[in-house]
């Protein structure tokens, strides 16, 4: 059996884990049951990471080493709280607020103490192992930067392309590659889309129903700002001969990776979005986020400020579960119909 | 504080109150007059006297010197740093705080409300929110905050600089103690001095930096001093006041008033243990606070203090955590000061702390108030929970809020202290 690494953070280079034997595996929750995780998480902690918490701990043997990044307080707390409770190691680690190379040189002492963690049991990391990982993970990436084009150009649907994305994140990145290969060779050429853009911003990821909300209702998702898509690192690491010049490259990739909430640089993040809006033709913003979840929460009075600056209308739905509310629902309903 | 915002509790309108604190800050005379009476009315004790005259002090740096000169910061960024460079720093949170305590809260959420800001976020920043949105805050030169424990602050503090315009600083802080998570911070520290000090156009000096540390390692040892005198039975002190004096621990360290304070809070201390007084004479259950306390009016602390009889023998914000500086590496000193919070770091550098204080202070239970909205404080409240279990400690969890008396369920508080200090 293969051993499972689950890693909770997009800016965790999950070639270190590959290249150590296992198959890193993103914890991406959607219909657990949280009621585990109530009991030893307060009432008003980021509802996300409750589910994170659910899903690990309800198939606790199932996994063989857990890393957490400290991405927030959350973050770390929760950790604290994973370490009693699940059977495997859990090891979190430092994730550096900073992308310049001070940042960079920090992370990437981070990931070679993070190596030191990992190697009890598990295949010991060499130049050779971390190269092959790479090079598999941007083998995955083209691909993955393929099929999101030919989403765009509404050659691939939505649904598709949302399982291909889940199948990149949670399996053996040969499984993945295979799955990409299959779906792109059977896309064919059709007409541009034609209906209005809807920009989607989440945390770890946008919820399907919400998607599927969108797409009802006859408008196109054009861009989804969340860890699991725009906010995922897509680009290629070069191969190295030694193992601190490709942890450190991968320490510069993850980190540079487009800006997220954590960063506190409104104005890269900003100019990141307004970038997105115009390149996708987006004419309205949906930010869906889950209750408590203070990193992406705190940002958004500045953002909606910015999206009515732009001229384009927003709303902001916060949820405590992967489903939608019906009053959440109502107010989306009323909000799509609006950019129709 | 509690004298300079003794506005609280009359009948003036929030509407007067705002255009009084607006009037005070902007005609210092007002303030002359405020810090007079405090020194010389009777009923004060010694340390108030000198945290009003610094908040006098600080009223009227904030709002009369130019913009340039004032640096906001989060409350994890060591005040030593800005009394080092010649600057003013202003601690929004700490003006929220203060905001409470005026009865200006439900005013500033509702502000927040209309600025969109989430409701579900920390009460303290909602309000800060509020009160800045209003312009009711003080001018910035430029942000510095740090991104641990209190994740929040940095992304509010970050929108606010962005909207004023203001250079915005970031402090990495690692969780780990080593001397490489050290450097980089002393690092990251060293930058962002010298950048403030571009910025103030006022030219760093080794010498002002020095004097600095020199003030607050004086301000240690006296604060050491009253934290051991604290330690006797009965309690010389009320703690619940001591939660109220948080402001001085954040903004006193590095400044003359710091040890002015302290020394006179250790001499006040010493005087009640010499003549056999304290400021609580019904004392039953000696208890360890965590957390911080609600700073709007209620009956909280009257129920436990005066009709229960349990005292708060130490609370666990208002300690001295930290090793004395030193004075040829300042910033290598403070970094080394950020990075041993015990908030910092694994629950464990936590939980090490509450149980080295329950035996030195001899306590016979601790009250966790989890205040609505605070992550950091309760994340892994479930693991210091069963921790203190294992050792034989009784814990109470206080759910409530210290900014937002509608989240403060009053009876619900007094019939789970009750049983808790019937169960001591």
């Amino acid at each position: 059996m293969p051993r499972r690494l689950g890693y909770v953070s997009s800016y965790f280079p999950k070639e270190i884990a590959l290249a150590m034997g296992y198959v890193p595996v993103r914890v991406m929750p959607a219909g657990v049951d949280v009621s585990q995780a109530e009991g030893v998480l307060p009432r008003n902690f980021c509802a996300y990471l409750k589910l994170v918490a659910a899903a690990l701990l309800e198939e606790s043997d199932s996994w063989d080493a857990v890393i957490i990044l400290e991405e927030d307080e959350s973050h770390r707390r929760l950790g604290d709280v994973l370490k009693e409770l699940l059977p495997c190691p859990v090891i979190t680690a430092e994730l550096p607020l900073r992308t310049d190379e001070m940042g960079v040189g920090r992370f990437a002492s981070v990931l070679k103490k993070l190596v030191a963690s990992l190697e009890d049991g598990a295949d010991p990391l060499s130049a050779d192992s971390l190269a092959e990982a790479i090079s598999q993970y941007n083998r995955l990436r083209r691909l993955w930067r393929e099929a999101r084009q030919r989403w765009l150009n509404a050659q691939l649907s939505t649904m598709e392309y949302h399982r291909l994305r889940m199948t990149a994140l949670t399996s053996h990145p040969a499984v993945a590659e295979e799955s990409f290969q299959d779906a792109l060779s059977d896309v064919g050429e059709s007409p541009p889309p034609s209906a209005s853009g809807v920009m989607l911003i989440g945390g770890n990821a946008v919820k399907k129903p919400l998607l599927l909300m969108v797409e009802d209702a006859g408008l196109r998702v054009a861009a989804e700002d969340s860890d699991a898509d725009e906010r995922e690192f897509l680009g290629e690491i070069p191969i190295r001969e030694d193992v601190a010049t490709a942890l450190h490259d991968l320490a510069h990739a993850y980190l540079n990776k487009p800006p997220s909430p954590r960063l506190c640089n409104p104005h890269a993040r900003l100019a990141y979005l307004k970038r997105l809006m115009d390149e996708r033709g987006v004419k309205g913003v949906v930010v869906s986020y889950y209750k408590f979840c203070d990193l992406n929460l705190a940002e958004y009075p500045l953002l909606a400020r910015k999206f009515r600056e732009w001229g384009v209308p927003s709303i902001l739905l916060e949820e405590e579960s992967y489903a939608l509310s019906g009053q959440n629902r109502t107010r989306l309903e009323a909000f799509l119909e609006m950019l129709l | 504080m509690r004298d300079l915002f003794s506005l609280r509790g009359n009948t003036l309108s929030l509407k007067t109150k705002v255009r009084l604190l607006r009037l005070a800050a902007r005609y210092t005379p007002l303030l002359e007059l405020l810090r007079l009476k405090v020194r010389f009315s009777n009923g004060y004790r010694p340390h108030d006297r000198v945290s009003t005259e610094f908040y006098v002090w600080m009223m009227k740096h904030l709002y009369g010197s130019p913009a340039h000169r004032i640096v906001w910061a989060n409350i994890f960024v060591p005040s030593e740093l800005f009394w080092g460079l010649g600057l003013i720093p202003f601690y929004p949170e700490v003006g929220a705080a203060a905001a409470v305590g005026l009865g200006l809260a439900p005013k500033a959420l509702e502000w927040a409300d209309e600025m969109g800001v989430p409701r579900d976020l920390c009460t303290f920043h909602r309000v800060l929110a509020g009160l800045a949105g209003k312009d009711l805050f003080p001018q910035a030169g430029a942000f510095v905050v740090v991104n641990f424990p209190c994740t929040v602050a940095g992304q509010v503090l970050a929108s606010e600089a962005f909207v004023r315009g203001s250079p915005f600083f970031t402090l990495d802080l690692p969780s780990s103690a080593d001397d490489e998570a050290v450097d980089y911070l002393t690092s990251q520290l060293e930058d962002v001095a010298y950048r403030l000090a571009e910025i103030s156009r006022m030219r760093y000096s080794k010498g002002r930096m020095r004097e600095a540390i020199r003030l607050s390692n004086q301000a240690r040892a006296y604060a050491v001093e009253a934290m051991e005198l604290r330690k006797a039975t009965p309690s010389p002190i009320r703690g619940s006041d001591m939660i109220g004096h948080l402001g001085m621990v954040i903004y006193l360290f590095g400044s003359r008033y710091g040890v002015e304070y302290y020394r006179m809070l250790r001499d006040y201390i010493a005087r009640l243990r010499q003549e056999g007084h304290t400021e609580q004479e019904h004392q039953r259950h000696r208890l360890y606070w965590m957390h911080l306390k609600p700073f709007y009016q209620c009956d909280l602390f009257h129920l436990l203090e005066n009709e229960r009889g349990g005292v708060i023998a130490f609370e666990e914000h208002t300690a001295v955590w930290w090793e004395p500086l030193n004075e040829e590496e300042p910033f290598r000193s403070l970094a080394r000061k950020m990075i041993s919070h015990p908030s910092n770091g694994p629950v464990e550098r936590r939980i090490e702390k509450v149980l080295k204080d329950v035996e030195d202070f001899r306590v016979d239970g601790v009250i966790h108030f989890n205040h609505w909205g605070c992550r950091q404080s309760q994340g892994a409240l479930s693991v210091i929970r069963r921790r203190l279990r294992q050792e034989g400690i009784p814990l109470l969890e206080l759910d409530g809020d210290c900014a937002d008396q509608a989240n403060f369920q009053e009876g619900q508080v007094r019939v789970r202290l009750e049983a808790f200090l019937e169960s001591l």
